[in-house]
């Protein structure tokens, strides 16, 4: 798998794997941490290697207090319906990836410039997925 | 306005093209219609809404080609295949969108004068009154026209026409143009309502008004008319009328509940009085971190309010303006409205025999846009096509008595209701044995999204499993064709994964922006939608009834193969149960 290929839900796959791997929280019920970084991924200019292509589609609505995209939510809400991704605690305030279908997902094989990025975006959602970093308006103010 | 939107210039004009050379006598440069002195008002009685006003300038509209074409067009698709009274129209919706809108704007208009007053100060506007009544016509036209750039068996025939280039391109240009992503549906309707042949009819209608009653008609302006009908508005000040048309508890979906429930016989009711009594403005902030209000409202408003740059409390440049809220005491029609939906999918639209019924439908009208394409037509003349169409276009000839025996076929069976029948279901709760993962993963990639114009691995997914099922078809019964493809047509077998339910952003509804309470901490609203989705949504594969034990083989083969599923327990749990 490329950056060109790769589609937004084997990104997420690829992402929450990582996420895993690192032992970071992943939120569920809150979706603003997710959006947030979808977003960040899409406009950040510090990232010069080619970034996937499914991140130009991407579109994001303004109509709430962050930018959304109906897309992105709609398969975090699938990924956890369908079971892969598993919210044994009753807020559903965050997931874990099923361990069965974390072997699945272990297997795709992404190339060395996807991998990059993918690292890219898990060094990014550190602060917010933790809570301790918010979103920097001056750097996404007319991004687009 | 559309400047920078070519795509959505060339369908308007295709549009315009199309509504006079279709219709001169409406929409000419010089119409006919209306012959007569046109009455300042009409009643129109509704079977959930009761009697209620339409004024001129709707009926004008209301009696054209253009919206008279929603009464051949099934409200709820192909339900009324199991629900027979389901067969309500997108017309009669249409109208009872208006009533709801316009309750509405009249109940936050007695709730909140003050922020009306405050907002027509932006207008200078010296009377309140008449800029009130003005913005009141435009939000109901916006609601009389939300619905008309539908097809033949409404959401059936768009899941068909969204995937035309020329709309996928619309979809995201109007999303630059609003910074709200929309369908291809909402995308016609808007073009609709900027044609210069809406303005010839309406322009030979008030000619034929009477005098007193062209005075009192204030000038609509169209401009938010058709941002209304895509949830935006003019100016920011206005965007609660954008909420009130197209937003997650706006009147489509009101109206909609309500009147798909009561048509098909189900027992199901939120309280729309209780809405009307609890739904308020609130002073709130639009966000447009992308730029795209700004562009909007400078190329839309001669004085364009300014944008304001983010600040500690609201992380992106932003406008001031008033969004339709629901406050906490409102949670009880929430649960109602909720509710509904949920019962909704569960009882028609994902009900296995609609399911199957538009699936057929479907594939019908995908090989009709094959021979169309053949043939050497172009996007636009097979949008132009598809807005020909209505609900009887099945039992026409076109269709019938195709040459290809495949639509004429498919189109027989789909008028003989002779559909094809579930052979496998799979529900994701019922997989929680050694497979599950398989299964899970399975269905994860059925609902990826498909990147534009790339071959993606659903596709390759998808493929790989009816190429699976139908090679082994042929092996079976070679008569059913020469290729894979053939086979499963013939079989009407294929995997059906719908979309599930959207609840979209219904967490902002509570409160305002800055001081949002989610859903979801005063109301299971994430538990609803994962129980919802894991024990209720199916992904199916179908087969006619003559081939019901053929394809069942063929797709349990492609269930080993492309799944990896091979125990018996898996098919056993998969398998339909019939008594």
């Amino acid at each position: 798998m490329n950056t060109q290929d790769i589609s937004l839900g084997e990104f997420v796959k690829q992402l929450t794997l990582r996420f895993t791997q690192q032992q970071m929280t992943m939120p569920l019920r809150d979706e603003r941490p997710w959006h947030l970084l979808f977003y960040k991924l899409k406009v950040a200019a510090d990232y010069s290697r080619p970034k996937p292509g499914f991140l130009n589609d991407l579109l994001f609505d303004w109509d709430g207090p962050y930018p959304r995209s109906s897309e992105l939510a709609d398969y975090l809400d699938a990924l956890h319906w369908t079971g892969c991704l598993s919210a044994s605690n009753p807020q559903y305030e965050k997931v874990t990836v099923n361990p069965k279908v974390s072997q699945l997902w272990s297997a795709l094989s992404v190339d060395p410039e996807l991998s990059s990025f993918i690292d890219y975006a898990v060094e990014m959602a550190k602060g917010h997925f933790n809570g301790t970093d918010d979103i920097d308006a001056a750097r996404l103010s007319n991004a687009g | 306005m559309l400047r920078d939107c070519p795509t959505l210039a060339k369908i308007i004009a295709r549009l315009d093209s199309y509504l006079q050379g279709s219709f001169p006598d409406f929409f000419g440069e010089e119409p006919k219609h209306p012959f007569l002195r046109v009455r300042p008002y009409k009643v129109i009685h509704d079977s959930l809404w009761g009697t209620n006003r339409f004024s001129w300038r709707e009926l004008a509209v209301i009696d054209s080609p253009l919206f008279q074409r929603l009464r051949g067009i099934h409200q709820t698709g192909l339900a009324y295949y199991v629900y027979p009274c389901a067969q309500h129209s997108r017309l009669e919706h249409s109208l009872g969108v208006v009533t709801v809108a316009a309750k509405a704007f009249d109940a936050l208009l007695q709730r909140h004068l003050p922020d009306f007053q405050t907002i027509c100060r932006f207008f200078n506007e010296p009377n309140l009154e008449e800029l009130l009544a003005r913005l009141r016509e435009e939000l109901r036209m916006a609601a009389l026209l939300h619905d008309v750039g539908h097809s033949i068996h409404s959401h059936a025939s768009e899941q068909v026409y969204q995937e035309l280039p020329l709309l996928q391109n619309a979809v995201v240009e109007l999303h630059r143009l609003t910074g709200k992503k929309k369908g291809a549906g909402e995308v016609i309707s808007f073009c609709f309502s900027r044609t210069k042949a809406l303005q010839n009819l309406l322009t030979s209608a008030e000619k034929r008004v009477p005098e007193d009653e062209k005075r009192k008609a204030k000038d609509i302006v169209w401009d938010n008319v058709s941002l209304l009908i895509v949830g935006r508005s003019v100016h920011p000040y206005l965007q609660f009328m954008g909420d009130i048309i197209s937003s997650d508890l706006d009147a489509d979906k009101l109206d909609y509940l309500l009147r798909d429930a009561s048509a098909a016989g189900l027992p199901l009711r939120y309280d729309l009085e209780r809405y009307l009594y609890t739904v308020g403005l609130a002073r709130d902030v639009l966000p447009d971190g992308e730029g795209h209000l700004e562009k909007m409202y400078q190329a839309v408003t001669k004085s364009a309010p300014a944008r304001i740059e983010a600040t500690a409390t609201v992380a992106f440049p932003h406008y001031e303006t008033y969004r339709l809220r629901l406050p906490r005491n409102a949670i009880n029609t929430i649960e109602q409205i909720v509710i509904c939906k949920f019962m909704l999918f569960s009882y028609i639209y994902h009900h296995r025999k609609v399911r199957a019924a538009e699936g057929m439908l479907g594939s019908l009208l995908q090989r009709v846009v094959a021979n169309w394409r053949s043939s050497g037509k172009g996007d636009e003349e097979i949008l132009e096509e598809f807005l020909k169409l209505d609900d009887c276009a099945l039992g026409q000839p076109h269709f019938a008595s195709s040459e290809d025996p495949i639509v004429s076929m498919y189109s027989v069976r789909i008028n003989q209701r002779l559909l094809p029948r579930e052979v496998f279901g799979f529900v994701a709760s019922k997989f929680s044995h050694a497979e599950g993962g398989l299964l899970s993963d399975f269905i994860s990639v059925l609902l990826d999204k498909k990147p534009r114009a790339r071959q993606d691995r659903r596709e390759a997914l998808v493929k790989q499993f009816h190429e699976v099922m139908g090679t082994e078809l042929m092996r079976m019964k070679p008569e059913l064709g020469s290729s894979w493809e053939q086979a499963l047509r013939s079989a009407g077998a294929w995997l059906d994964a719908p979309k599930p339910p959207k609840f979209e952003n219904i967490n902002l509804i509570l409160g305002s922006l800055t001081d949002a309470v989610p859903l979801s901490d005063v109301f299971p609203i994430r538990y609803w939608i994962q129980a919802y989705e894991s024990h209720r949504y199916t992904a199916r594969i179908f087969a006619f009834s003559e081939y019901v034990d053929d394809v069942r083989a063929a797709a349990r083969t492609a269930c080993e193969k492309v799944i990896g599923a091979t125990t018996g327990s898996f098919f056993e749990t998969a398998g339909r149960k019939r008594v």
